[in-house]
């Protein structure tokens, strides 16, 4: 038991020394101090606003890593979750702008609506697969660049709001916004997001779902093997189907945060690379709902404090650095953890092989 | 070269794997010109002497001289290089090309890196009409059909002028008479010189057509032989301890109710030939009926449009309720149980726990299911009063199923369809790749069942299975039912030809 | 014909006569539709040689890089990061084609390329890690060395920025083809053809002038590519083990063929193609500049996969997209006409299936087409929505061409290595 926890600790825990050493080898070629960018880093990412910013942060990283896992449980890859949240976060800062209802049923409204429209854009995809046979990496890619003008298109012409230079939808009145959690009173802007319960309870659902419902033993069957799942009556294609669907209904709520919590409308400034983060995010946490937190909270605090580099003329790169090679590293961490793992679990076969030989021997 | 000369001497050859020896001290010799037998239970050590002869495995201990020249292979190519191949029970062979692009793979003639596909296409075309089986060399290998499959296997081995030629349980998918026309196909290549070696364990097969036997039981040679030297109950003596499992004439009546009724069940692609025409039969409870026919004549279609996985036109009636609208949960839940005949790729998830596995096809009935939730505690009862009831070893509820061995994997799967109290059970193949223990105790519980009142639809390849155990036997070829037989007093041979249609007739069941 | 397209060998090994005249029909065919459509909806722009060769300029980079995925994939090795890839050639083309011209831009955009590919090579062939991982982690690492290394290497150089190169002195040579388009400094004889206003004429002049016209070398040499392409895959034995090791590596592997030496040439060719692909958009911008791939890579590989992992299909595939972006970035009338155009196609499909009786295929296409004409007579479509055409088309197309793909059997399985005789 405690091998097994070890194990699923360690794969994380290589990986991030892994990009760690990555990050370093790169930062001393291009002919910086890793020391004192890494402790210029600490310094200024353990402070409290830091602390609570990277854990505001963490949220849409935390609920992009749930989505993808979703879909990963399958084995599928939604990598058209990128389109995904961002058609969603449209329509979330519309209707939230636009719905004349008191906060405690705008905000869950807005919520369910933009999961909905998140569900709704990786339909396509999940039909396509279904239906056609046609692989849902192709049509993804395809729906996140018609994502892109689609949400242009929308915004320059029907949704606009203001003129001139900010292009951006009606901003949110109080009665559409996130509440804030938690006040810290350690200045401007040390307020835990609100959003922070939506993770959390995304998280439970996802476990509960995925551990310990029978649609997530459906799943698991069918992501192992597909004809044991259709004869034992598990319908392989619905299994696509939901799971896409649950993984667009969660890649919804990705850019909410930011919406809800930050901009108050869809604009320029909501973050365009969070499907890659959260897929870190996680890869790292093994598709595990409390791992991919852990996942989330370690890229948004890397993230947060490299924020500070470009300050003391050292390239903020870094975080994104850090990111690209967690991607590789956790899969390289695993590979080798696995294959220890796997070599252990191999002599235990076969000494319990030897043992029930020797039994059979003795009997006779 | 003399007709007579040792072309294959294997001397000490030990073969471990960790603490478990595969291969312990075997000697082997096999002369130019003869076909020899090696015969043994599954996990005797066969197959792995075989790679090893094959260049696929290297011996810890032990020596291999060919025609005299001592050798050590490093590599299958190696064992090319020396003229030994060898054809392996599952086929490597790659679908989406074509049946000459396989055959020359690696060894393709031509300038440099230029492929020269005409010469390729004709030296195959003529080693095949020479070898007496003449094939269009164009066609793709999905197209093929599992005996053409094994004959480009073979050319394979030819193309490569292999002087030794190991078969490793050819006949498994192939009836008497396609066995027949395989060994001799075997008989024009050891005329020529050429020694053939091929691992089996069907008895009869061996002994009309080996010139020698080698019998091995767990690791080592125990006995030395030829067909004229002893018999089929001497040889099985010899390789196992538990005798052949026999089955007891019955004691219980067929019920009169009809467990299962099919009508014209119809299986086809729009403008193909069907591959399930027009098929009726009826099981009643408490019956075993056995479908026999060669593979791929539409016995898998047949079992797969009932449980409700492929499309089909006609009517199947279970217990007189009609179930064609019906998906495969909803058959389940009525009472149709399924031993699949790929155990490892529809019968088991086999990295999942048994535990998990017992709830395969059960997941959405109460207790498994509690509402919405899978319950982990019903599940573990049920993988261990399936383990205990049905001696299922090797594993507990917390066990992955891969760890388990080929007849306890199928012994749980056998537990588990016949734990759910099911009205008829669809069998197929049941003790494929088992051993004689779990073979046996496998034969007892369907014959258990089966006097409790279960109907049973059971196909098999094993012609003595289907003797044993069947009440009722009906012969399928090219999609339709062509022959019901009565199958006390009928022998494998009489069968045989039933099935590759020699014996004309079709039946309207 | 056979209806699946198959990865196997083509039953006939020259072009025969039959496939060629079909090419040819359909060739003239689609030549007439479009003419056609030019008159009806009123659009020169949908025959003219600007779009035409817009349209060969933008197939390339996309031709290109989807050859690259096909070597790759064809081995039994999926690539998502044919985009870092590419990537990864824009900027090494940048700096190379900054220091030492615009052939070694060229050259610096292979190199690129090949970075990446031997990250691949090593992580997915040796390692056999997670290939899509793999992938979408090239993607993202190039798009940040890219930044880092510019920082380090652009900025404070006159001209470059964190986001872009210098400017590259030169460009590559052009050609026309001599005598029909002023090649060698000779008569246009299609652009002629093309001013003389005259029906078929005229839009034959266009659409072969556009197509012949101001060629870069560069263009040349990725289009020469793909034929080339196909000669390797059923003409060597080196194509032969590359498509057995990404159909069953297993048999290569027993046969004595070398499975992980053959993914690694693979591998690292399609790389240093994706490169080649990056390079050829430096040239076009003449600099390295942020985000200059815009996505291709992605593009690519949904061609590939579009075009079944066929060179000719790939072609086909690029083409459409090429033609798709020109007329999106050209004039709206001309978008406009193209989806006329696809409409009538998709009807005409649609009708054929039903003639053949297979009715369930042909509500796809019907339904599409009759929903296409509807769009082009009604609705007045936005011209933020041009971008987006090349997408559409292929989404489309895949809709109604759907099942009948079949990537390599083996694509994704990793094959463990074989240690020297167990």
């Amino acid at each position: 038991m405690t091998r097994r926890v070890l194990v699923t600790l360690a794969g994380p825990v290589v990986s991030v020394v892994l990009a760690l050493l990555v990050t370093t080898i790169f930062l001393e070629a291009g002919g910086y101090s890793s020391l004192s960018a890494y402790s210029v880093m600490w310094d200024y990412g353990t402070r409290p606003e830091s602390l609570v910013a990277a854990l505001n942060d963490a949220v849409p990283l935390y609920l992009a890593g749930v989505a993808s896992a979703f879909a990963l449980r399958l084995g599928l890859f939604n990598i058209g979750i990128d389109g995904q949240y961002r058609v969603a976060a449209l329509s979330g800062a519309v209707l939230a702008a636009n719905l004349p209802l008191p906060l405690p049923i705008r905000l869950p409204i807005t919520l369910l609506f933009s999961c909905a429209i998140g569900a709704l854009w990786a339909l396509v995809p999940a039909l396509l697969r279904i239906y056609r046979g046609v692989s849902e990496v192709i049509t993804s890619i395809l729906m996140n660049s018609i994502a892109t003008t689609v949400v242009a298109m929308l915004l320059a012409n029907v949704f606009r709001e203001g003129t001139g230079q900010s292009v951006g939808t009606a901003i949110i009145d109080e009665g559409g916004r996130m509440p804030a959690l938690l006040d810290l009173g350690l200045g401007p802007r040390s307020t835990i997001s609100g959003f922070l319960v939506v993770a959390i309870v995304a998280g439970i659902g996802f476990y509960l779902v995925q551990y310990r419902s029978t649609f997530g033993y459906t799943q698991r069957v069918a992501a192992l093997s597909p004809a044991a799942a259709e004869s034992a009556g598990i319908r392989v294609d619905r299994s696509v189907l939901w799971a896409m669907l649950g993984s667009g209904g969660l890649a919804g709520l990705i850019g909410l945060p930011h919406i809800l919590g930050v901009a108050y409308q869809y604009d320029g400034t909501l973050p365009t690379d969070l499907m890659f983060t959260g897929l870190a995010a996680a890869l790292l946490g093994r598709s595990h709902p409390i791992g991919m937190a852990l996942g989330a909270l370690v890229l948004a605090f890397v993230e947060r404090s490299s924020l500070v580099l470009g300050l003391v003329k050292l390239p903020t790169e870094v975080g994104s650095l850090f990111l690209a090679v967690i991607l590789i590293s956790s899969a390289v961490g695993y590979y080798l953890i696995e294959n220890a793992d796997r070599r252990l679990a191999l002599l235990a076969a076969v000494r319990r092989l030897r043992r029930a030989a020797a039994g059979t021997e003795a009997a006779r | 070269m003399s007709e007579q000369e040792e072309l294959v001497r294997l001397t000490g050859i030990v073969k471990r794997f960790g603490t478990f020896t595969a291969n312990d001290r075997i000697d082997l010799s096999v002369r130019a010109g003869t076909v020899h037998a090696i015969v043994g239970e599954n996990g005797a050590g066969k197959s792995t002497l075989m790679k090893i002869l094959a260049g696929e495995e290297r011996p810890d201990e032990g020596e291999i001289a060919i025609a005299g020249e001592p050798v050590a292979f490093s590599s299958p190519r190696d064992a090319q290089a020396a003229g030994v191949g060898i054809v392996h029970q599952h086929f490597l062979l790659a679908e989406a090309l074509r049946v000459w692009e396989n055959v020359v793979l690696a060894d393709e003639p031509g300038p440099g890196p230029v492929l020269d596909a005409r010469a390729a296409r004709d030296r195959v075309r003529s080693l095949a009409a020479d070898s007496g089986f003449p094939l269009d060399v164009d066609q793709v290998i999905r197209d093929l059909g599992v005996g053409a499959r094994q004959r480009v296997e073979i050319l394979k081995v030819l193309y490569r002028d292999a002087r030794v030629i190991i078969l490793d349980e050819p006949t498994a998918v192939l009836v008497p008479t396609e066995a027949a026309a395989l060994f001799a196909a075997m008989r024009r290549f050891t005329a020529a010189g050429a020694a053939v070696i091929f691992i089996s364990h069907k008895l009869d097969e061996v002994l009309d057509f080996a010139d020698e036997i080698t019998v091995i039981r767990h690791g080592s040679v125990v006995g030395r032989t030829t067909p004229a030297e002893t018999d089929a109950a001497r040889l099985a003596a010899l390789m196992v301890q538990v005798a052949m499992p026999a089955v007891e004439p019955r004691t219980t009546e067929i019920s009169p109710a009809v467990a299962l009724t099919v009508e014209d069940l119809t299986v086809a692609e729009a403008g193909e030939v069907p591959a399930l025409d027009r098929v009726s039969l009826a099981v009643h409870g408490g019956e075993i009926l056995g479908i026999a026919g060669v593979e791929g004549n539409g016995q898998s279609e047949l079992l797969l449009a009932l449980l409700g996985r492929v499309a089909a036109t006609g009517r199947v009636l279970l217990g007189g309720e009609s179930i064609d609208a019906l998906t495969t949960r909803q058959r389940r839940e009525r009472g149709i149980a399924y031993i699949p005949e790929d155990r490892h790729r529809d019968g088991l998830v086999l990295p999942l726990l048994l535990r998990e596995n017992a709830a395969l096809g059960y997941q959405h009935r109460a207790p498994l299911r509690r509402g919405v939730w899978f319950s982990r505690t019903a599940a573990a009862r049920r993988a261990r009063e399936i383990i205990e009831r049905f001696d299922v070893r090797g594993g507990s509820p917390t066990t992955p199923a891969a760890s388990l061995s080929g007849g306890n994997q199928q012994k749980f799967i056998v537990g588990r369809e016949l734990g759910s109290a099911p009205r008829v059970l669809l069998a197929a193949h049941p003790t494929r790749g088992v051993d004689i223990g779990a073979q046996a105790a496998i034969w007892r519980e369907l014959v258990t069942a089966r006097d409790a009142g279960l109907g049973t639809l059971l196909v098999s390849a094993d012609l003595d299975e289907l003797l044993a155990l069947s009440d009722r036997l009906l012969v399928m070829s090219r999609g339709r039912i062509v022959a019901e037989l009565d199958p006390r007093g009928l022998d494998a041979t009489e069968l045989g030809e039933h099935m590759t249609g020699a014996r004309g007739g079709e039946v309207a069941a | 014909m056979t209806a699946t397209t198959d990865a196997a060998a083509p039953a006939r090994l020259r072009p025969d006569v039959r496939r060629v005249r079909a090419a040819v029909m359909w060739a003239l065919l689609g030549l007439g539709l479009l003419v056609l459509a030019r008159y009806l909806t009123d659009a020169p722009g949908l025959t003219s040689s600007a779009t035409w060769g817009s349209a060969l300029r933008l197939t390339v980079p996309i031709a290109v890089v989807a050859i690259g995925g096909l070597f790759s994939e064809r081995s039994g090795v999926i690539n998502v990061g044919l985009e870092g890839m590419m990537i990864g050639g824009t900027w090494v083309a940048g700096v190379f084609g900054w220091l030492w011209g615009p052939w070694a831009a060229l050259a610096g955009g292979v190199v690129g390329g090949l970075v990446f590919g031997a990250l691949m090579a090593v992580l997915c062939v040796e390692l056999g890690l997670n290939q899509l991982v793999v992938g979408i982690a090239i993607n993202v690492v190039a798009a940040a060395l890219a930044r880092f290394l510019s920082d380090i290497v652009f900025t404070g150089v006159p001209g470059g920025s964190i986001a872009k190169s210098p400017r590259i002195a030169e460009s590559l040579p052009t050609v026309s083809a001599p005598l029909l388009s002023g090649g060698f400094g000779g008569p246009d004889l299609l652009r002629a053809l093309e001013d003389s206003g005259i029906p078929v004429v005229a839009q034959f002049g266009g659409i072969l002038g556009g197509l012949t016209r101001d060629v870069s070398l560069a263009a040349i040499i990725g289009l020469v590519l793909i034929p080339l392409t196909a000669l390797v895959l059923w003409r060597t034995k080196f194509g032969l083990h590359w498509r057995a090791a990404g159909e069953e590596p297993a048999a290569l592997q027993a046969l004595g063929g070398r499975v992980h030496r053959t993914r690694w040439i693979a591998v690292l060719t399609g790389s240093g193609l994706a490169g080649f692909a990056g390079g050829y958009l430096v040239l076009v911008s003449q600099s390295y500049v942020e985000n200059q791939t815009a996505g291709r890579g992605f593009i690519g590989l949904a061609t590939l996969i579009f075009g079944n992992w066929m060179p000719s299909g790939v072609f086909l595939g690029s083409s459409l997209f090429g033609f798709s972006d020109a007329v999106g970035l050209g004039r709206p009338e001309t978008f406009r006409a193209l989806l006329f155009v696809i409409a009538v196609v998709f009807v005409a499909v649609g009708v054929l299936r039903l003639v053949r009786g297979t009715r369930r295929t042909a509500i796809a296409p019907l339904v599409l087409g009759v929903v296409l004409v509807v769009v082009y007579a009604v609705v007045p479509l936005p011209s933020e929505l041009a971008p987006a055409t090349p997408y559409l088309v292929t989404l489309a197309v895949l809709v109604v061409a759907g099942t009948t793909m079949r990537p390599p059997a083996a694509l994704g399985r990793v094959l463990r290595r074989r240690t020297p005789a167990g």
